[in-house]
């Protein structure tokens, strides 16, 4: 009973604290009104006029801070969703285990975007957005190290630096057996504990291995790439399908314009 | 009263030491200068105490007499003049220190008994780690001491089982275990109820009837007068007056002693 | 023939797997088939691991199973099947065919147009890819929602694959191990299929915050991190305490130069976020040739970091000791050592311990920031299943196993509180009748006012300086 009652106090010390940290949110560009109010009448956002977009800018060239603002590819696509839907765009920053959670809750943030697979499991707890961009995972070693072949990571014992919960986790756990995935917060964390020497190779994201070895770590390479098709998508409450619909309508009129495609080839 | 006698008659003559005369000097103080920051506390005492001779303290407060006591076994360090025990200068660097505060037993206001001990470990404890004695030496020689003070029924009790005159007692015991060649008190009774006094003041008097030298810091006018072989009156950092208990309390020769025990009594 | 004779460099799956695949093609090209050109060069078949600590394929829980294989040069396929066994459940509406090429590194498309049917136990693709003009020769078949047996075992599948001619064949498929339903997992099943869970997950914070089958499924996962946090934080304490007593004496030294070695540590230490420390020795050392393994290099930071605030601790404690105690000690002839061991720190000890407890449980909550460095500890543990489900629930697990120790220790720690209150301040008790008296204030004041430093600083939740970053 004691606990039941102090599981709560904590579990109400978590709402308190969820709120702070999106309250810590940096509102960006957006050109609302005029442009396309056609959006349907239905929808309903946590903050009128404005969509508030939960992401976890840690996650390079995806979304990343730089001078305080938060950049790259996810930013400007929800920018440019917001001027297709007559909205204001407002980014709340979270950690990315509790973006999902937040759009199930809808009291905080209406979607999320923050490089997202569609995934089926995630798929129970949220609506997806049709996908704007497919991504696939790489593996990088130290260029210097002994692990420069794919082979080589075949092996017992080899560690490999992982993001907590993404797919790059779940795929070392079945395709490489015998390696120990190492769950790490952000990508960043996954680089430095391989220049370390804490891991032996890094398993994420292409775009994000690809932008790491071309700009901070030069002394990493890629040694493998998987084209395992992850489609990135919005996520957007059960309950409001009027704004999934929404979505999905101004997506496609921004594949259908190019904009996807201009931004795309802008970051990645 | 013969002792009284003679003291009466030696009080004409300047020298202020009395019946201990000839007698070998225990502890003697020269010049003792003490400073606190801008404070000068201690303004050139000189002071000899004789073998077997109870000196008591007297002064009002701030007058520097506790200071002057501390000074001796160097709880306090001197900024001036010399004190020399047992004709060794024990405010010399070379002297080692622990072994002259090991002949030099004090008994403090607040009783300072190591709350973590029982009555017989206080007693115990420096006799096994200064003196180096056996576990069952210390014991035994502990129960005898605490015996003397009157507290064989109470050595294995922790302080705080016990009254303010009894832990002044266990004090004492754990002073005497030492087996100091001199004995300072530094207001030994005046934390006690005015019951308990009469407790440890009887002790006092038992070690000054057996021979003990002692230097006695106290405010117990009726103490001084029938225990003391010379008294010591100090205000301002120096030393104002002394003589016989008699002489001093009856006679006093400075105003500042006269308005002292005009407000005391 | 067109057989492989070592493991194309591109394949994935265990290189024994392949090897074992190798030869099973080997025989079935000797026997089979052995008048055409094998059609498939290589082939594998896994399942997506399921467990939350995610080693294993759990049965009786969904997961993935993905075929993939490498179509002979200048062939095409035009359709998949794969056979589950009797027991297994799948799904077709989210299963889909790529076409990939260069061994499956990249992507040529998405077969939108493959037509994906159920027959029995047997998923049917069949699709097209004369379209894309020879562009892709690797093909991959994901099939969602596959629930193997509960009582797991080695699970043999069975494929045929149909080229563009029309020509079906079989496929060889490696057993893939599915381990028994842990009780939990059942029980958590059970849970959920239940009416009054779904009543209780209608609540939308009772199901984020307190989903009944979430909390039976992360107990034992988050277990595992409880019992490395606990590891980590009963092999610090221990070194914590000694190094934390050296940095109090060297503090209270008359020697500056110990004096200021001791300061700079304790400073430096408290008024860095441990976050950074941690970084520091997990990033930073290994640059400078120092390589520690992780579990020695977390109990290292948590105890170097731990000591300088018990410094801190021991620092007050010690000075909270009446300046009588160290008097009557050195009256007795006791030099400096003699009594900083026999009087002052038995006496310290005893007024520290409920600081000391308020420390320990500190300590034990900073073994979550090792998670940000891949150790995994109760946060990291938890955070995995709060990753793949969105809700908060494995949280509230892990806020359990904190207060398991938490809890008893605040308790200990007030009972504690009472007993020294009744016991402690044994120097001189009788005085505070008296206080009034003149001479005996300042003494008074000094030893009460101290103590009351101390009691306070023991209180439970008030530590005493405020730990940076957390």
């Amino acid at each position: 009973m004691k606990k039941k009652l102090i599981a709560l106090a904590a579990a109400a010390l978590m709402v308190v604290a969820l709120a702070g940290c999106s309250s810590s949110s940096s509102s960006s560009s957006a050109s609302a009104s005029a442009a396309g109010s056609a959006s349907a009448p239905a929808v309903k956002l946590v903050k009128e006029g404005t969509l508030t977009v939960g992401i976890s800018p840690d996650y390079p060239p995806f979304e990343n801070l730089e001078n305080g603002q938060i950049v790259g590819f996810e930013p400007d696509l929800a920018a440019a969703l917001g001027e297709k839907m007559g909205v204001k765009i407002e980014f709340a920053s979270l950690n990315f285990d509790a973006i999902l959670t937040a759009v199930d809750a809808a009291t905080q943030i209406d979607c999320g975007i923050s490089g997202f697979s569609i995934d089926p499991e995630r798929a129970k707890l949220v609506d997806f957005s049709t996908s704007y961009f497919v991504d696939d995972l790489a593996v990088a070693t130290m260029k210097a190290g002994a692990f420069t072949s794919e082979e080589a990571l075949k092996g017992e014992g080899v560690r490999i630096a992982v993001q907590s919960g993404t797919t790059g986790e779940s795929y070392i756990q079945e395709n490489f057996p015998g390696a120990e995935p190492v769950a790490f917060t952000n990508s960043n964390d996954c680089f430095a504990a391989m220049a370390a020497g804490k891991v032996d190779a890094v398993c994420t994201n292409a775009a994000v291995v690809a932008s790491m070895v071309s700009k901070s770590y030069t002394d990493a390479a890629i040694i493998a790439n998987y084209a395992t098709g992850e489609e990135y998508g919005v996520a957007v409450a059960k309950s409001n399908p009027a704004l999934l619909a929404a979505i999905n309508k101004a997506l496609a009129e921004l594949e259908a314009d190019g904009t996807i495609e201009k931004i795309s080839s802008k970051w990645l | 009263m013969s002792q009284e006698v003679e003291t009466m008659e030696m009080a004409a003559t300047e020298t202020p030491s009395l019946h201990h005369v000839g007698k070998e000097v225990v502890v003697s103080i020269q010049g003792l200068q003490k400073s606190f920051g801008d404070l000068h506390v201690l303004k050139g005492v000189d002071l000899d105490v004789h073998r077997g001779e109870v000196v008591v303290v007297l002064g009002p407060s701030g007058s520097g007499k506790s200071t002057m006591l501390r000074c001796i076994n160097r709880l306090e360090e001197p900024t001036g003049g010399k004190i020399f025990f047992e004709g060794t200068e024990i405010t010399s660097k070379e002297t080692d220190i622990n072994a002259v505060r090991a002949k030099l037993g004090m008994v403090f206001q607040s009783f300072n008994l190591f709350p973590h001990l029982t009555a017989k470990k206080n007693v115990m404890l420096a006799q096994q780690k200064v003196l180096k004695r056996s576990k069952e030496e210390a014991e035994r020689i502990a129960v005898e001491q605490l015996t003397k003070v009157g507290l064989a029924e109470r050595v294995d009790y922790k302080p705080s089982q016990l009254s303010g005159g009894q832990q002044q007692r266990v004090a004492i015991a754990r002073a005497l275990a030492m087996d100091p060649h001199v004995m300072l008190f530094d207001e030994a009774t005046s934390a006690l109820d005015p019951e308990l006094v009469r407790d440890v003041l009887g002790v006092m008097k038992e070690m000054a009837k057996n021979g003990m030298t002692m230097i006695v810091v106290t405010h117990e006018m009726g103490f001084a007068r029938d225990v003391a072989d010379r008294v010591v009156f100090m205000d301002g950092g120096v030393i104002v007056e002394q003589g016989a208990p008699e002489e001093v309390f009856d006679h006093p020769k400075s105003d500042r002693t006269k308005d002292f025990l005009g407000h005391i009594s | 023939m067109n057989l492989p004779t070592t493991v194309p460099q591109q394949s994935r799956g265990a290189r024994i797997a392949l090897a074992a695949l190798a030869v099973l093609i080997a025989f079935t090209c000797t026997f089979s088939v052995p008048a055409t050109a094998l059609a498939l060069d290589t082939s594998k078949t896994t399942a997506k691991t399921n467990s939350d600590s995610g080693a294993d394929v759990l049965g009786g829980k969904e997961t993935r199973v993905t075929w993939e294989g490498q179509a002979a040069e200048g062939e095409e396929l035009s359709g998949l099947s794969l056979t589950f066994p009797a027991g297994t459940q799948f799904g077709v509406d989210d299963a889909r065919v790529t076409l990939l090429k260069d061994g499956g590194s990249e992507r040529v498309a998405v077969l939108k147009n493959a037509k994906i049917t159920k027959e029995g136990q047997t998923i049917k693709a069949t699709f097209d890819v004369s379209s894309y003009k020879g562009a892709g020769d690797f093909y991959r078949l994901e099939v969602y929602e596959v629930v193997f047996p509960v009582a797991g075992g080695d699970q043999q599948l069975t494929g045929t694959y149909t080229l563009a001619s029309g020509q079906t064949r079989d496929m060889d498929i490696p057993v893939i191990s599915v381990v028994e339903t842990t009780l939990p997992e059942q029980i958590a099943g059970a849970i959920e299929s239940t009416d009054w869970y779904k009543a209780w997950c209608e609540n939308k914070f009772l199901k984020l915050f307190l989903n009944p089958a979430l909390i039976v499924r992360s107990i034992p996962v988050v277990f595992h991190g409880f019992l490395m946090a606990l590891a980590i934080v009963l092999c610090a304490f221990p070194c914590a305490i000694p190094l934390g007593l050296i940095l109090a004496l060297m503090r209270m030294s008359k020697l500056a130069v110990l004096r200021g070695i001791g300061s700079v540590y304790v400073n430096v230490v408290r008024g860095t976020p441990l976050f950074l420390q941690i970084y520091v020795a997990f990033f930073g050392l290994p640059l400078a040739g120092i390589n520690v393994p992780n579990f020695p290099l977390g109990v290292i930071v948590l105890f170097m970091n731990s000591a300088a605030y018990l410094c801190e601790i021991f620092r007050a404690g010690i000075q909270s000791i009446p300046k009588g105690q160290n008097e009557a000690a050195r009256s007795l002839g006791m030099n400096a050592a003699q009594t900083m061991i026999f009087v002052i720190i038995p006496q310290t000890v005893r007024r520290v311990i409920p600081t000391m407890t308020s420390e320990f449980i500190l300590l034990y909550k900073d073994t979550s920031l090792l998670a940000a460095v891949g150790i995994m500890e109760v946060v990291q543990y938890s955070k995995s299943i709060v990753a793949s489900t969105g809700s908060i629930t494995p949280y509230i697990v892990a806020a359990l196993f904190y207060l398991v120790i938490t809890l008893p220790l605040a308790k200990f720690v007030g009972n504690l509180e009472a007993k020294l209150a009744n016991t402690d301040g044994g120097s001189a008790p009788a005085k505070k009748k008296r206080a009034n008296k003149k001479d005996s204030v300042v003494a008074n004041g000094e030893i009460e006012s101290s103590v009351a430093i101390a009691d306070g600083e023991a209180a439970m939740g008030i530590p005493m300086t405020q730990k940076g970053g957390k």
